[in-house]
């Protein structure tokens, strides 16, 4: 993994936190933190200058203090809280691309959120970058997947 | 002078942050419309007076720079004010919605942001 593209990457997932769900992220994530299992992931395609995958990863408990944050509303349900998810994703992705590729522009797709069981990823992407973030009594982890075609392209 | 606002995202959660942001702007609000895709958007717009748009790119069945394309090809809807609230930066589709007079406000922004791009593109004060 590149280190510029990961320290890019965790710039990008704690802007994105602390703006949109006023949460200061924990770098690394402790223990407790790190042994929750993952509730829901959101996956967005991109293309362009390079192509490949943002995935983000929800621990136990982060969906409804993100959706609560996000839209002050006090139990969200879980497609608020699904949808939350995708645009959190959504947005990290649109903040981090530029450390891709600062001129050519990015196309992204919408968000695809999947829950528990549900999300399984094959691809011939290869994990380039992961940020792995503390969020109060939780954690998200984000994971960048790049196709070996554009990997060439991006690395500095 | 209170502005009417329609706000149009296939996600209900942008919607709800973007009217909290619209909300602590300060901005004087009117009626607020919401819509999920273009084709209830353009469905408001001609059944309501509304004086700003605030229009997401990708939605389901009608995006918003088709929508803003069929908006300026209206002559009743061609002079509403409309923002682009995407977090696309420096596509093609962005670049033709400015062509058409939209201002683009890339995700995520803060509401100081946002009230300076309502001030600028409606002229209202708060």
């Amino acid at each position: 993994m590149s280190v510029s593209l990961q320290n890019s990457l965790y710039s990008a997932a704690v802007y994105t936190f602390e703006q949109v769900v006023f949460l200061v992220p924990d770098i690394p994530p402790d223990a407790a933190q790190r042994r929750l299992p993952v509730e829901a992931v959101a996956s967005v395609a991109f293309s362009g200058p390079a192509r490949g995958t943002l995935q983000l990863h929800a621990g136990d408990g982060l969906l409804p203090l993100i959706t609560a944050n996000m839209v002050g509303m006090d139990d969200p349900d879980e497609a608020l809280q699904l949808d939350a998810l995708g645009e959190l994703a959504n947005i990290i992705c649109g903040q981090f691309l530029p450390a891709l590729d600062s001129v050519n522009a990015f196309e992204h797709k919408p968000p695809e959120v999947f829950t528990g069981e549900a999300f399984s990823f094959e691809s011939p992407a290869v994990l380039s970058a992961r940020a792995e973030i503390g969020l109060e009594s939780s954690r998200a982890d984000v994971l960048l997947f790049l196709y070996p075609d554009s990997q060439s392209r991006s690395e500095p | 002078m209170s502005i009417n606002v329609l706000l149009i995202d296939d996600s209900a959660v942008m919607r709800a942050m973007v009217l909290k942001s619209l909300q602590m702007t300060g901005v004087p609000l009117g009626a607020v419309h919401q819509a999920a895709n273009g084709v209830d958007g353009l469905a408001i717009l001609r059944q309501h007076w509304v004086d700003l748009v605030m229009l997401d790119i990708s939605m389901p069945f009608l995006r918003g720079d088709e929508m803003l394309e069929q908006m300026r090809a209206d002559s009743d809807l061609a002079a509403v004010s409309v923002i682009v609230i995407s977090s696309e930066r420096g596509t093609e589709r962005v670049a033709r919605m400015q062509e058409l007079g939209a201002v683009h406000l890339p995700k995520p922004f803060t509401p100081e942001q946002l009230r300076d791009v309502v001030r600028e593109i409606t002229g209202v004060r708060t």
